[in-house]
């Protein structure tokens, strides 16, 4: 039997689309035409769309973009693990149903920045399950590789065309997610500097990752900032690995790279996401991190833990915003 | 209440200089002993404190609802601007604490 728009619903609840667009009309149709249908159900709408969308959108949505939270996704999805604490906190804040537009993969991005991109499309299905949100991803159709619109079919179970879901027959759930985090990362440098560690050694590690992080260029909050970050990575070596690790700092390409290396196992693969308007869950380390560094890789598996934290050298005395304010 | 909590004498505990994954255990012992039965107030001075951990601050909430539970109050001196502060305000953990950035402003509530 072929499947007909509207009647495939894996979660009466949580529904996730993608939507394919090509040209700056298309895009207000489409997008824009789901931000309507939100506001005309007198539901919430958050939209997470790259700068130029944002604005594109918001003056085709005239007076009834008042009604409609706006965010910059080039700012919030820099590290696209801050997205779901982001959503998180926008469906914690309203009980009833709500409407979110998040476009974290853009023409430019790199080729990291899309795997980690594609990496939170795929765990916001387990993100949200049972969450009474709509949640539509745009893809750039003429501006994207073809494999990471092939990759969109497995990210979402379903897709938008003309106003209707049909369903994607190659979704996949989070196995994208955990393949991409289950990958291991190619060696750093020969000529990063080295610091093995252990239990009792922590505050050398921080002298360690200050020393070089100064050196480097960071200075002020930023330093603070990236010396918490790789503080929190190490106190998860003693926490839960067997205790010793090894960490690594170099630049490349104006960012400073700090590596922290150990044997242990991240089995949540949604670790480090979980915080939205409800601090008191546990998993703060990663959550920091995340928070405070511009872009993070996490790997984790049979090879032991693998995480990668980068803070650009440059506009460096921009410090992260944190999650919580207000 | 608030009379009363001015009255009786706080106790003060110095936290040490930096507060991690081995020690924040050590932390919340200190200011649990300091909660002792007909001890209303009780002030952690991290005045002199330059680094605290998420495990830290984790301490933190832990004695602050061990507090609320003896019917007595935890508040905190964390001077402004430095890392403590900022890792209270990452883990958002900062708005269920009484935070002063003080010794003083913090006995004077």
């Amino acid at each position: 039997m072929t499947a007909t728009a509207g009647d495939y619903v894996l979660d009466a609840r949580f529904r996730h689309l993608a939507v394919f667009y090509e040209t700056g009309q298309d895009y207000l149709d489409q997008v824009g035409g789901f931000v309507r249908r939100g506001l005309a159900a007198r539901e919430p709408v958050l939209v997470a769309v790259p700068a130029a969308r944002l604005r594109l959108l918001r003056e085709a949505l005239d007076g009834a973009a008042d009604a409609v939270t706006f965010i910059d996704m080039q700012d919030l999805g820099r590290n696209p693990a801050r997205i779901i604490p982001a959503i998180r906190r926008f469906t914690d804040g309203h009980p009833g149903r709500t409407w979110f537009v998040g476009e974290p993969i853009w023409a430019g991005r790199t080729e990291a920045e899309t795997r980690e991109a594609t990496r939170h499309e795929a765990l916001i299905n387990a993100a949200f399950r049972g969450v009474p949100t709509t949640i539509l991803c745009p893809y750039d159709r003429t501006g994207l590789a073809s494999q990471t619109l092939d990759q969109a079919y497995e990210t979402h179970p379903q897709i938008e065309a003309q106003g209707q879901p049909w369903p994607s027959h190659a979704y996949s759930g989070i196995d994208l997610a955990l393949a991409i985090g289950g990958e291991p990362q190619p060696p750093a440098p020969a000529d990063a500097a080295v610091l093995s560690y252990q239990r009792g050694n922590l505050p050398l590690v921080r002298r360690f990752a200050r020393d070089h992080a100064s050196r480097a260029g960071l200075a002020g909050q930023g330093l603070d900032d990236l010396v918490i970050a790789v503080h929190e990575l190490a106190a998860n070596t003693i926490a839960h690995a067997d205790g010793h690790g090894t960490l690594r700092i170099w630049t490349e390409q104006e960012r400073l790279v700090c590596e922290v290396t150990d044997t242990g196992h991240i089995t949540d693969p949604l670790a480090g996401r979980h915080l939205g308007s409800r601090p008191q869950a546990g998993g703060h380390g990663l959550s920091v991190v995340h928070q405070v560094c511009d872009f993070v890789e996490v790997r984790s598996g049979t090879f032991g833990t693998n995480i990668r934290v980068y803070r650009d050298l440059v506009a460096m005395d921009q410090a992260a915003k944190p999650i919580f304010t207000g | 209440m608030t009379d009363q909590i001015a009255e009786a004498a706080p106790a003060v505990v110095v936290l040490p200089a930096e507060i991690d994954v081995t020690n924040s255990e050590l932390a919340f012992g200190l200011l649990a002993a300091a909660l002792a039965p007909g001890v209303p107030l009780v002030i952690a001075d991290l005045t002199a404190t330059s680094f605290c951990d998420t495990s830290g601050v984790r301490a933190l909430v832990q004695a602050h609802e061990q507090a609320g539970v003896r019917g007595a109050q935890l508040r905190l001196a964390v001077p402004l601007g430095g890392s403590v502060r900022r890792v209270l305000e990452l883990t958002g953990l900062g708005r269920v604490l009484n935070i002063y950035p003080g010794l003083d402003e913090a006995i004077a509530g």
